[in-house]
């Protein structure tokens, strides 16, 4: 058993917080599809952490649980989207998120 | 031969319209006319042995009612398919059938050579049928459904040949026409189900003198209002428009329909509702009013008429007029008895023109004809019987039962009634007689086409004619006025109005026509003025159109006026169109475009665009771009945390 | 004492990386910099008892997805992107938004509650607590479903690359 130390649950929520509104802007605002995807994977670790820590406070292994599956699905995830992504660009030779727009109504 | 076998009389025919109308175009000509004429004969003999059980059974007692189906039967309510053979009703069925089976006949021979054979058979079957249900019912709705069903079959056979839009407009017009006098009939059958409580005619005319009171304004209602429907069927005044321009139709048609048998469905309706009309005098009057003022109506018109068949519908719708004189006088007698002889000559007349016209490959209009006696022998000489009859010429059957219309307008009508059916009778010789001179005698005036292709008729067509001359001559021998026991119709039909008598106390016998020893020389000296001003109009018509073919145009000329009123037939369809149809139609267009196109179309039209245009501004916000979808979720994230967190 | 320094470096060094994927013009310094990230948190895991998740993130995360990543970012070819960000007033509205998530989850984890005020680990953990056995036993036992589904999932992931990425159909 190991005992407690000084860093408070709160910080581990605030440091998730920062990371996932960093990751928020990024894909809100970068251009390159890529670095989009980049970012949604910065948000899925931030909520990674913040369930780690939860787990850690309650002493259960549900949050730890619960990472494996989301690692799990990111690397489908990943796998899936960066196929799209391939299959755009040799169709169009862009990976800017700007130029798809074929579902403009 | 069982009464029970009654039900085939209205439903031979049936059957034949529903063979003849689903295998038009599939079943062979022959088979065709074989089931058109077949059933309706084979109806004519079922009705003969029914008409003759009929007779075998004691007078108070002939009355047979046959149930085929109960068709309403609502809490009190009830109206079956019930046929009532009665003394009436036995004559009118014999007359359907019996002339109904000439005509079908003679059909095969005119129509024979028309695309639509099946059609016509099929149609013409099943207006046998209607006519007959409208005889045999046995109540008002009943009744009422042969009635509208022989309009129906009016308006199809009228516009038979449909491709011309003259035959088209002319079907359409005799079904409004009749509609607006059926509008009148209901009312006056809803009064009679108010009044009674049942449509039944046993009931209703069992019951009538207790519940109304003689002259009462119920009673009047009801039988001013049956006898507006009374008005359109039978194209009395004002209601008479539809019937010369039926003539667009096929003769046989004409003849059938228009002579026979529809159109007298309102003289017959009148006189089995004869009880109510006792009950409403008033009532009575308007009926004798109308009939006579249609008798010199029709009779002045057709003066003037060139196309054959014109010349007989204005005829027919005199003749109407005669038998509704007779009833309004309370003669019902003689009202069946001349719509009776009136089948025999007038369906005589319209096949005889028919197979004139057909002789002459189409013409109708009697300024080219002339001098057709020696080309059409049998035709003629069965024409001039039909002339004769219809002029009332002793011993022929017009005479007889003309003359009893007379007699009974002199004696209960008075003077004025009587002046008027004399004065009819007049010009009735006259016209009929100009028809046959202009036809038969004088000039040919044919054109070279129809000279060319002249021929008499086939068998087919002439043997119906002579049975119809033969009839149209021995007629009028049933009932022959002031022979004891000669009054044979009278007396069969006694039984029937006997219950006016109950009504009126003891009038009953100017209804059966009995005889006693004052009415001789009145009677008599009737007749014998009625004769000579028969003799009189044929001997004008002979100098006017054999003897000085001249004189006629003369005359038109110097009255050139009332010349053309007659002949564009008082201008009356002029003057519905001006009043009524003008502005409806003219209303109806304002109708459709300011409000249909304006109003509806523009608010749905509206709605379709309105929808248009929101989805348009919606589409915006469909931009495509990935990241505004992800703006936006964000958007909704924050909402929603906003509100979790504020909880 | 010396556990907030870790976390204070780690920390520090997981933001900063962010904040370079996020603003770094070429995608692959981008890339790098994620891994960077990743393995700060692995640190961060280590801190919080979770051993075998650390490993995990390690070997999947950083070994294999990342690895993934550079290989699309090799094959598509990392020509210089002309514009760094998106067009227009998206650029406010999008940072806008961002700041309003994290106001908001701050405000949620800064309100007065039993949990926030208390020191972390005051709870006692059991033994082994992270390990790759503790896990597994509840793994294979409460959420063997998910489980199960998860390598359905992750089969038709493969398969769905595949078919998106071929060159021609046929």
């Amino acid at each position: 058993m190991t005992e407690g130390t000084g860093v408070p649950l709160a910080a581990y929520q605030i440091l998730a917080a920062v990371l996932f509104t960093i990751g928020v802007v990024g894909v809100l605002v970068r251009r390159s599809a890529l670095v989009v995807f980049m970012s949604i994977e910065l948000m899925l670790n931030a909520v990674n952490l913040s369930f780690v820590a939860f787990s850690r406070e309650h002493g259960s292994l549900d949050g730890h649980i619960f990472v494996f599956f989301v690692m799990a699905v990111a690397a489908a995830e990943v796998a899936v989207g960066l196929a799209i992504l391939v299959a755009i660009f040799r169709n169009r030779e862009t990976a800017n998120v700007d130029d798809v727009r074929l579902l403009k109504g | 031969m069982s009464l029970s076998l009654l039900w085939l009389v209205p439903v031979l025919p049936l059957f034949g319209a529903i063979v003849n109308g689903l295998g038009a175009g599939r079943i062979p000509r022959r088979v065709v006319s074989a089931i058109g004429t077949g059933t309706v004969g084979l109806a004519f003999v079922i009705a003969v042995g029914c008409f003759l059980r009929l007779a075998q059974l004691p007078a108070e007692e002939r009355i047979f009612l046959q149930t085929l189906y109960d068709w309403i039967d609502s809490g009190d309510f009830s109206v079956p398919i019930r046929l009532a053979l009665d003394p009436l009703s036995g004559v009118m069925m014999l007359v359907v059938t019996g002339v109904g089976f000439l005509i079908h006949v003679y059909s095969t021979g005119y129509m024979g050579h028309e695309k639509a054979y099946g059609r016509y058979f099929a149609y013409l079957n099943l207006f046998t049928f209607s006519m007959l249900m409208l005889v045999l019912a046995d109540n008002f709705l009943l009744l009422f459904f042969g009635w509208e069903a022989v309009g129906l079959c009016s308006f199809l056979l009228i516009g038979y040949w449909y491709q011309r839009p003259s035959a088209a407009k002319a079907g359409l017009k005799a079904f409004v026409t009749n509609r607006v006098g059926d509008w009148g009939f209901m009312i006056g059958i809803f009064l009679v189900f108010v009044t009674f409580g049942t449509l039944d005619f046993g009931r209703v005319f069992a019951e009538a003198p207790g519940r109304l009171a003689i002259g009462s304004g119920l009673a009047t209602a009801i039988a001013l209002f049956l006898f507006i429907g009374a008005i359109g069927k039978s194209a009395q005044l004002p209601l008479h428009v539809w019937l010369p321009d039926a003539m667009e139709g096929p003769t046989p048609v004409s003849a059938l329909i228009h002579a026979a048998t529809m159109v007298t469905a309102g003289v017959y309706m009148v006189a089995r509702c004869h009880i109510l009309y006792t009950l409403a005098p008033a009532a009575l009057g308007v009926v004798a009013a109308i009939g006579a003022a249609t008798v010199l109506f029709a009779a002045t018109v057709a003066l003037t008429q060139k196309d054959i068949k014109r010349v007989l519908a204005y005829s027919t719708v005199s003749q109407l007029g005669y038998m509704f004189l007779a009833l309004g006088v309370g003669a019902y007698t003689a009202g069946i008895f001349h719509l009776m002889t009136h089948a025999f000559f007038k369906a005589l007349l319209f096949l005889g023109s028919g197979s004139v016209i057909h002789a002459l490959s189409g013409e109708q209009d009697m300024d080219r004809m002339g001098g057709l006696k020696k080309h059409l022998p049998r035709t003629h000489l069965t024409m001039l019987i039909g002339t004769l009859a219809i002029a009332g010429v002793f011993p022929l059957a017009g005479f007889f039962s003309k003359d009893e219309i007379l007699w009974h307008a002199w004696e209960n009508g008075g003077p004025l009634l009587w002046g008027v059916g004399l004065t009819g009778a007049f010009l009735t010789a006259f016209y009929m007689f100009r028809l046959y001179f202009m036809t038969f005698h004088g000039q040919e005036r044919l054109t070279h086409e129809a000279k060319h292709h002249l021929h008499e008729s086939p068998n087919s067509m002439t043997i119906p004619l002579l049975l119809l001359a033969v009839l149209s001559v021995i007629g009028g021998w049933i009932n022959i006025p002031l022979v004891r026991g000669g009054q044979i119709l009278g007396a069969w039909l006694e039984p029937v109005f006997a219950d006016i008598a109950h009504v009126t106390g003891g009038a009953a016998h100017h209804a059966a026509g009995e005889v006693t020893g004052s009415h001789a020389t009145p009677e008599i000296t009737l007749m014998v003025i009625s004769l000579v001003v028969a003799l009189a109009g044929i001997y004008l018509a002979h100098r006017f159109y054999v003897v000085d073919p001249g004189a006629p145009k003369r005359i038109a000329d110097r009255v050139h006026g009332l010349y053309t009123l007659l002949r564009d037939k008082y201008r009356v369809d002029e003057l519905y169109d001006a009043i009524l149809l003008g502005p409806i139609v003219r209303g109806s267009v304002r109708l459709w475009q300011g409000f249909d196109v304006a109003v509806i179309d523009r608010t749905v039209n509206g709605v379709g665009r309105a929808v248009e245009k929101a989805a348009g501004e919606l589409r915006l916000a469909q931009t495509g771009y990935v990241q505004m979808y992800a703006m936006v979720i964000t958007l909704g994230t924050v909402i929603v945390l906003g509100v979790l967190a504020l909880r | 004492m010396i556990e907030g320094f870790l976390f204070a470096m780690f920390a520090g060094i997981a933001v900063g990386c962010a904040v370079g994927v996020v603003f770094n013009r070429n995608p692959v310094h981008c890339a790098l910099l994620l891994i960077g990230v990743l393995l700060a948190i692995s640190g961060l895991f280590i801190l919080l008892s979770a051993s075998f998740l650390a490993a995990l993130q390690v070997l999947v995360y950083a070994g294999a997805i990342m690895v993934l990543f550079l290989f699309v970012l090799m094959l598509l070819g990392t020509k210089g992107q002309t514009h760094l960000l998106t067009r227009g007033s998206a650029k406010g509205f999008g940072l806008l938004f961002a700041v309003l998530i994290f106001v908001e989850v701050l405000w949620v984890i800064l309100s007065p509650s039993q949990e926030n005020g208390a020191l972390l680990r005051a709870a006692p953990i059991p033994e082994g607590f992270g390990s790759p056995a503790s896990i597994g036993r509840v793994l294979y036992t409460v959420w063997l479903f998910p489980f199960e589904i998860t390598s359905i999932l992750l089969l038709v992931a493969v398969i769905g690359a595949v078919v998106l990425a071929k060159r021609k159909f046929g």
